[in-house]
């Protein structure tokens, strides 16, 4: 198809300054268990091609299911219908070196091909899991879902770029709710993605958390409410992701600092006179964006403005270096920022997105960190979150918590939730776990922009503890 | 479209085995989105995109497969072929439905709402121009959207509506912003207009400083938009009899600890409302009123066939994620003139962000306050408020603490473009309550 591609933009592009054709074809299978039966099976195929033509400093867009070649043709003279006629009101300016010419192939590195077992053979793995959720009669409700996701991205640009990459993506979760006298706790796996192949499905390994879940959900039934407090904090991986997406991240996006996002997801404290010199957390936070970890959620070569990818330190020793911006953004604002341009689909155009966003590991065992605690919690798993649109008064829920005291751990406790400010909150980092307490996770849906996209991150993440954070129980 | 789509269908439905039943079901769109900042175009996107589902039903076992179609016969009876040809490989060793519902005809309905769309470029400078001294964010979408559902016993559903929408946020030197929307079928400039010196108007009310307030209990008025915030979060999962049946719904409270809502709050799924069609993804169809709570006694939940088949209950054609498409809450008697006076000291609250249920089970919910939001004293506005946390469960705000419901409800369109533009919307009026709980 890329030859064929190249042969239109031939067509095209004597009519306008620059112009691209990226072909995107994502097909996932859904998977799913309940109460030791099979449950749902379906498939979802999306595949179009998006139409990018830049014509007097302006970029615009027309996405089509229509591959024949009349379609993208039709496709095509829309988007430059749109730029010639709208041209005295675009807010940029760009020429064609915001779209680098870059060449080559990326493919996600898996041991065991999603066609090696068939989706009848998943759907009696998952029941297995939910068999092991069901510890006790006190489980009332068990469930395990899987999504299999094969993406091909096809690219090529007037200017010389022809690149191709091939994503395959597991999510997973599962989930038990555990009823007495009226209670009803749920304690989860943890919703989880990555770049890898079934390889993901160790089922000895998963058949061992899922026990572990369903015990821990019949345990949340005999626990204490979390109490209403301000303690130091140690929060697990499985929560400190969606904390660093959301604080850390968003934040960070520099479409956002220009307002693109103002109406939707909103703005950010973070203003452009920051880069370089705030002090965003205490000096044990290194926050890289980091495109190249292997099996991370949102790894890639090359964003969807063909920019190569590459490691960078947003954040290093606590200081603010540089944020979540593609190439755009970059000359718009003057800031430095990353490889980071991507849509979620076809038929939405690129712009800002946080891909994988971790946290360098430190040098505390988690050992060491309990120890080290008078009075304290440890928060495990999301279940709740908000934040507002500067990205500031955020509050956080979690499934199940362990209460620290005089630096052992005593009891669990049910319901804990924190809040904070993410100014403050992020100057409280007192301690950052080692490579044993880190690990790496991915959700498929960060919501964001108009039209709206909901798009793959990754967070690699060690457990941290904070200082003096505000914690509080259920209602 | 309907032609093409009953084209492509008819071609489904002949070539099916015997045995076989299938439902097919398009989701269909051509829409122009236009994004603005600082009242400049930041993107323009033209979307063309058609997208069938096959859900096939053999043997007691049910696979859906949906794909994205180019809308010209050939490639697309090419492309069913071969679905058909994967699904029927992986049907084979797929286990049994465990809660089989075989499809039936539910019968046939159309409904074609035309508009009156200006061309989009024309559009787009219009709202440039009119804008150019204001500092406007926000997205313009204009088009048509389809939905058609058929199935091989004979039911046969069409839906189709052009509008567009104008979504706007206008910001103040200080970053002080007002939220505004104008949309419907046909676009009328001077409608526009108003629309826009309106949200000016507000925006100057923004020019105070901030008063910064402690968290604590205020009593609020919150407006249709607030409202309708809150009732989006409660659909998710706050309706679903399968919810409640699971463990995790947020009325958990009101069927096994004797939680109440206040006899001021009405609820109810409104199809009268004309915003999205009657059938579901399953072409099951809805009746046009169904009340949810009345008076605050729960009437009904929403039951799909497949919750419906799983506890032996009747299904009442829901969703299969059972959350209301078209709801409606119902209006009271407090007057738009009187809502200052009646508020008295407390906080003017025009919308809500982000909101989350902090513990669904004990139906808890928290979220931002958002855009303009003042302080109000003895009845007058004092000042726009610093932005404040909420943490409070449907048991207080609608339920004791619910004092006055406004005799005006106002319509807000679903602009949600995931993946697609969806339809639908719902009509909230504002309410006064007293003791809303902030925290941060």
């Amino acid at each position: 198809m890329m030859d064929e591609y190249k042969k239109l933009l031939n067509e095209f592009s004597s009519a306008c300054d620059w112009v691209s054709i990226r072909e995107y074809k994502e097909v996932t299978d859904f998977i799913m268990a309940r109460n030791s039966m099979p449950d749902q099976v379906n498939t979802v195929e999306s595949h179009g091609v998006m139409v990018e033509v830049l014509y007097a400093g302006q970029v615009s867009y027309a996405g089509t299911c229509d591959l024949t070649n009349e379609g993208i043709k039709l496709a095509f003279d829309k988007a430059l219908n749109f730029a010639i006629k709208t041209k005295d009101n675009n807010l940029c300016h760009f020429d064609d070196s915001i779209r680098p010419a870059n060449t080559g192939e990326n493919q996600s590195k898996t041991k065991i091909p999603f066609v090696k077992v068939s989706l009848a053979e998943l759907q009696t793995h998952l029941v297995d899991i939910t068999k092991a959720l069901k510890v006790s009669e006190e489980i009332i409700e068990a469930s395990a879902w899987a999504m299999l996701t094969k993406t091909h991205v096809n690219y090529v640009s007037s200017s010389g770029a022809k690149w191709s990459q091939e994503f395959s993506i597991v999510s997973k979760d599962f989930s038990a709710t555990a009823s007495r006298d009226n209670e009803n706790q749920t304690r989860s796996y943890g919703m989880n993605g990555r770049q890898l192949g079934l390889e993901d499905f160790d089922m000895e390994l998963l058949l061992q958390e899922a026990k572990r879940v369903g015990t821990q959900a019949v345990e949340l039934l005999d626990a204490e409410e979390c109490p209403t407090d301000s303690l130091d904090l140690i929060i697990a991986p499985d929560q400190l992701y969606l904390q660093v997406h959301e604080s850390i991240g968003h934040p960070l996006e520099l479409d956002r600092i220009l307002g693109d996002e103002r109406n939707y997801a909103g703005w950010s404290f973070i203003g452009a006179q920051d880069f370089g010199k705030r002090q965003y957390g205490s000096d044990l936070l290194n926050v890289t964006f980091d495109p190249l970890l292997e099996s991370e959620m949102a790894s890639y070569v090359f964003d969807d403005n063909g920019l190569k990818a590459k490691k960078e330190y947003l954040i290093k020793d606590g200081i603010l270096l540089r944020g979540i911006g593609g190439i755009e953004s970059q000359i718009r604002s003057g800031i430095a920022g990353v490889s980071c341009a991507r849509s979620c689909d076809w038929n939405r155009p690129p712009m800002d997105r946080m891909g994988n966003i971790n946290i360098e590991p430190g040098d505390s065992s988690f050992e060491d960190m309990i120890k080290g605690v008078s009075k304290g919690i440890i928060m495990y798993t999301n279940r709740s979150w908000s934040i507002d649109d500067y990205r500031n008064k955020f509050q956080f829920g979690c499934e199940y918590a362990k209460l620290i005291e005089s630096g052992k751990i005593t009891k669990t406790l049910k319901n804990p939730n924190y809040r904070g400010v993410t100014d403050s909150f992020w100057m409280n980092l007192d301690k950052v776990g080692d490579k044993n307490t880190y690990e790496i996770w991915g959700s498929p849906y960060c919501g964001k922009g108009e039209p709206n996209q909901s798009i793959r991150v990754g967070h690699a993440i060690p457990s941290c503890l904070f200082k003096n954070i505000e914690v509080f129980g259920g209602a | 479209m309907e032609k093409y789509f009953n084209e492509i269908s008819s071609y489904i439905l002949s070539n099916k085995d015997v045995g076989e039943e299938v439902t097919v079901t398009l989701t269909g769109e051509k829409t122009q989105f236009v994004r603005f900042n600082k009242s400049k175009i930041r993107q323009g996107s033209d979307v063309h995109q058609l997208t069938l589902s096959m859900a096939i039903q053999k043997d007691e076992k049910h696979y859906s497969y949906e794909f994205s179609i180019t809308g010209k016969s050939v490639n697309d009876k090419s492309k069913v072929d071969s679905v058909y040809k994967v699904c029927r490989s992986r049907m084979e060793d797929m286990a049994k439905a465990t809660f089989f519902i075989p499809f039936k005809n539910n019968g046939s309905s159309s409904v074609t709402n035309t508009g009156k769309l200006v061309e989009i470029t024309e559009l787009t400078n219009i709202i440039c121009v009119e804008t150019a001294h204001v500092d406007l964010a926000g997205i313009l979408t204009s088009g048509i959207c389809y939905r058609g559902n058929v199935n091989s016993l004979g039911q046969s559903h069409w839906f189709e509506s052009e509008s567009f929408s104008v979504d706007y946020s206008l910001y103040s030197e200080k970053e002080k912003a007002v939220k505004g929307s104008y949309g419907g079928s046909a676009f009328e400039l001077n409608s526009f207009k108003a629309k826009l010196e309106e949200s000016i108007r507000n925006l100057k009310h923004m020019e105070k400083d901030n008063k910064i307030l402690e968290p604590g209990k205020y009593r609020c008025y919150l407006a249709p938009a607030a409202i309708n915030e809150i009732l989006d979060i409660f659909c998710w999962g706050g309706t679903s009899q399968g919810a409640l049946k699971q463990g995790s719904s947020p009325l958990l409270p009101y069927e096994n600890k004797g939680k109440r809502l206040s006899p001021k709050f009405s609820l109810c799924e409104d199809f009268s409302l004309g915003l999205t069609s009657q059938f579901n993804d399953d072409g099951e169809v809805f009746t046009q009123k169904l009340p949810i709570f009345k008076n605050g006694q729960l009437e009904n939940l929403l039951v799909s066939s497949r919750t419906a088949k799983e506890y032996g209950l009747k299904s009442n054609a829901a969703n299969s994620d059972e959350s209301l498409r078209s709801p409606v809450i119902y209006s009271g008697k407090l007057k738009r003139e009187d809502i200052l006076k009646e508020l008295g000291t407390g906080l003017y609250i025009s919308n809500l962000h982000y909101l989350n249920w902090s513990d669904q089970k004990q139906g808890r919910i928290t979220g931002m306050t958002r855009f303009a939001c003042f302080w109000v004293e003895d009845g007058e506005i004092v000042a726009p408020i610093k932005d404040l946390r909420f943490d409070d469960t449907i048991y207080h705000f609608w339920g004791d603490n619910l004092e006055q419901v406004t005799d005006f409800a106002e319509t807000e369109l679903n602009n949600h473009t995931y993946s697609s533009r969806s339809l639908g919307g719902s009509k909230c009026p504002g309410m006064i309550i007293k003791d809303f709980n902030f925290t941060l």
